[in-house]
C-alpha cells in the first residue's frame, strides 16, 4: 500500500532510493566535518578578532587589520567561484577537488569567514563592565576569555551556530554543482540534468528536515544556556 | 599622616587618552593620600575624571605619569602577573554590580576565588562566611537576575572581600540604588570598615553619600582635586566655589536665597530686624547657642531654615534666622557670636543705616 504511494509520487526517486540515501549520509557526513572543523577555527578567528580590537584585551592593530581584511575578501568572493579557485589548493591538501573529500576543504574556507565574524559580534555583546570586574579580579587575558567572554556569552555563540549551521546546509548543497556529493549532487544530477521533478521535491523536503532539525536542537541549548 | 607615609598615595598622576593624535588630559597633577581605615570621598560631576582616577588605584588604567605607591608598593610599576596578583587585595564594586549573569550568586564569588589556592572545601567555607557577612545566606543558588538592586550590590561586596582585600574601591557603589537600600549599603560599608579594618575609597556624585559614611573627602573637577581634608573641616570651611555647590546640594539654607529673590511674606521684615545666616565651624553648636543669645541679650530668633547634621560625630551646618529686638542688643548679638566661632552673614537689614554701620564693624 505504502510502497504503492510512493511509486506514485515520486516515480523516479522510488527507483533511486539506495542513491538518495547516501546522499543525504554525504550531505550529513561533509556537515558534520566541515561544522567541526570550522567551528573551532571560527571560534578562534573570532577570539582573535575580539581581543586583538583597537581597545580589546590584547589589542594589537597589525593582527586585527590583516585578519579584518582577509575575511573581508574571502567573504565577498561568491562560494560557488570560490570553489573553482580552490581546486589546485583542495587537490594538494586531500588530493581529489570532488566528491564528499573534496567538497570539505571549500565548505571550511566558505563558512569560517562568516563563522569568524557571528562569533566577534557575539562576544562584543559583553558587557564592558564584567570584563572590567574580571580585570578587577585579577584575571589574565586568557582568563577573561574564558571566564567572561566565551562562558558569558554562550547563549550568543549558540545562536551565532544555528545560524551558521543553516548556511552551512546550504554550501554543502552548492557544492554539488561541481560534484561534491550530497543532496546537492542528487539534485542537479537527477531533478535538474534528468528533469526528474520528484528528485528535487524530495532534495528540498530532506533540507527542510535538517534545517529545522537545526533550529529545533539549537533552540533547546539556547533555553539550557539562558539564565536571564 | 603626621610624617609617617600614608597607606595609600597617588603622586603627581597625570592620565592623557588620545583621540587620533590629540591628547585629552582627564587627570592633572592628583596628589592624595589616604590612610588606613579611612573612607576616603571623591565627589566630582560626571566627567571630572572620577572614575579614571579610582582605576588609576588599582591599576586597570595606567598612568601617563606620576607613582601610586599603596602600602608601600609602587603600583604604578607593576605588570604582568605582579599586577593581577596585586588587585586581587583589592576589591572593587561597581555602580551596574557587574556580577557574571550566566553564574550563581555562590559561581560568582566562587570566580574570585579561582586562584585562592583553597582547597574546594575551604572555598566553601569561605564563600558560605562571606554570604553569612552580607547577610544573603539563603540566596546561594540564585542568579543575578533573581536578585534585587541591593542584594546584588551585596553579592558583589562579597565576592569584592573575598580574598581578604587591604583596600575596597566603590565605583558610584550606590548611584543605581533607591535611597532606602542606598542608606543600608552605605551603613553596611561603615560596618565593614569598622569591624575588618578595611580602608575604602569611593567616588560618588551624591554629597549625600560623603556626608553619611566618609571620613575624608576630595573635590574633583576637571581632573584637578580642588581641596582634600576631613569631611568636617572641608565642609565646614569651603574654600571653593564647586564645594559650596555641593554643600548647597544638600542644604535647605540655599532656599532662603530664593524666598528672599521672590521676596515672600517669610522672609518681610519690620523696622530693626536682620536676616542671619549662621553657619557653626566649630562643634559650638552643642551649646544651647540660640537660647543663651536670646536670654542674655533680650533680643528673639525667629528660625525659618536649619540645616545641621552630622558628620563625624560632629555637627555641621547653620540656620536661618530673624533677629529682632533692641538695635544695641543686635550689635552685641552679632559681637558675640562671632567670637563664638560662629560665621554670621547679614542677608537682610531693615535697621538704620548708621546702626548697619556700626556692624559692619564687626
Amino acid at each position: 500500500m505504502l510502497d504503492q504511494v510512493i511509486n506514485k509520487l515520486l516515480p523516479n526517486v522510488s527507483k533511486l532510493s539506495d542513491v538518495f540515501y547516501e546522499s543525504v549520509l554525504q550531505t550529513l557526513q561533509m556537515f558534520a566535518i566541515a561544522g567541526c572543523i570550522s567551528f573551532v577555527l571560527g571560534l578562534f578567528f573570532g577570539i582573535v578578532l575580539l581581543v586583538c580590537k583597537p581597545n580589546g584585551i590584547l589589542a594589537n592593530k597589525w593582527v586585527y587589520y590583516l585578519l579584518d581584511k582577509v575575511i573581508n575578501v574571502l567573504r565577498s568572493i561568491p562560494f560557488i567561484i570560490m570553489i573553482a579557485l580552490l581546486i589546485p589548493l583542495t587537490r594538494l591538501l586531500v588530493g581529489t577537488a570532488i566528491g564528499t573529500t573534496g567538497a570539505i576543504f571549500p565548505l571550511v574556507v566558505g563558512i569560517t569567514p562568516f563563522f569568524s565574524r557571528q562569533i566577534e559580534s557575539a562576544l562584543s555583546g559583553i558587557d564592558p563592565g564584567l570584563v572590567e570586574s574580571g580585570k578587577a579580579m585579577g584575571m589574565s587575558a586568557n582568563e577573561l576569555i574564558i571566564h567572561v567572554y566565551l562562558k558569558e556569552s554562550i547563549p550568543a555563540i549558540v545562536r551565532a551556530t544555528t545560524i551558521t549551521s543553516v548556511n552551512l546546509i546550504g554550501l554543502s548543497a552548492i557544492v554539488g554543482v561541481v560534484g561534491g556529493g550530497g543532496i546537492g549532487n542528487f539534485a542537479i544530477m537527477y531533478g535538474y540534468q534528468r528533469n526528474q521533478l520528484d528528485a528535487t521535491s524530495i532534495s528540498v523536503i530532506a533540507l527542510l528536515i535538517i534545517v529545522s532539525i537545526i533550529e529545533l536542537v539549537g533552540k533547546s541549548v539556547l533555553r539550557k544556556t539562558t539564565y536571564y | 599622616m603626621s610624617g609617617e607615609e600614608s597607606f595609600i598615595q597617588m603622586k603627581q598622576v597625570t592620565k592623557s587618552f588620545y583621540k587620533d593624535t590629540i591628547a585629552i588630559e582627564v587627570l592633572k597633577d592628583v596628589n592624595l593620600e589616604v590612610d588606613k581605615g579611612d573612607i576616603f570621598g571623591i565627589i566630582g560631576y560626571s566627567g571630572a575624571g572620577k572614575s579614571t582616577l579610582i582605576r588609576c588605584i588599582n591599576g586597570i588604567e595606567s598612568l601617563t605619569s606620576g607613582e601610586v605607591i599603596i602600602d608601600k608598593q609602587i603600583v604604578s610599576n607593576l605588570t604582568g602577573k605582579e599586577l593581577r596578583g596585586f588587585r586581587r587585595q583589592v576589591g572593587m564594586i561597581f555602580q551596574q554590580f557587574n556580577l557574571m549573569p550566566s553564574r550563581t550568586v555562590y559561581g560568582n564569588i566562587a570566580l574570585a576565588l579561582r586562584n585562592s589556592g583553597l582547597s574546594k572545601q575551604h572555598k566553601e567555607e569561605r564563600i558560605m562566611d562571606l554570604l553569612e557577612l552580607v547577610d544573603i545566606r539563603d540566596k546561594r543558588d540564585a542568579y543575578p537576575s533573581q536578585l534585587s538592586g541591593g542584594q546584588k550590590q551585596r553579592v558583589a561586596i562579597a565576592r569584592a572581600l573575598a580574598n581578604h582585600p587591604k583596600v575596597l574601591l566603590c565605583d558610584e557603589a550606590t548611584s543605581a540604588l533607591d535611597p532606602q537600600t542606598t542608606k543600608s549599603i552605605l551603613q553596611f560599608l561603615k560596618d565593614l570598615n569598622r569591624k575588618l579594618g578595611i580602608t575604602i575609597v569611593m567616588i560618588t556624585h551624591e554629597m549625600g553619600v560623603v556626608k553619611e559614611i566618609c571620613n575624608k573627602v576630595a573635590i574633583i573637577d576637571q581632573g584637578v582635586i580642588l581641596e582634600q581634608g576631613d569631611v568636617f573641616s572641608v565642609f565646614s570651611n569651603p574654600r571653593e566655589p564647586l564645594t559650596k555647590t555641593f554643600l548647597e546640594t544638600t542644604s535647605n539654607l540655599s532656599k532662603v536665597d530664593e524666598l528672599i529673590r521672590v521676596n515672600s511674606p517669610l522672609v518681610q521684615l519690620e523696622e530693626g530686624q536682620v536676616i542671619l545666616k549662621l553657619t557653626y565651624t566649630k562643634t559650638t553648636v552643642s551649646e544651647a547657642l540660640i537660647s543663651e543669645v536670646s536670654r542674655r541679650f533680650y533680643v528673639d530668633f525667629n528660625i525659618i531654615a536649619s540645616d545641621i547634621e552630622i558628620v563625624n560625630d560632629m555637627l555641621l551646618g547653620g540656620l536661618v534666622a530673624v533677629l529682632s529686638g533692641e538695635q544695641a542688643s543686635i550689635n552685641q548679638t552679632l559681637i558675640y557670636l562671632h567670637q563664638k566661632n560662629v560665621a554670621v552673614e547679614v542677608i537682610r537689614d531693615a535697621r538704620s543705616s548708621d546702626q548697619q554701620i556700626a556692624a559692619e564693624c564687626v
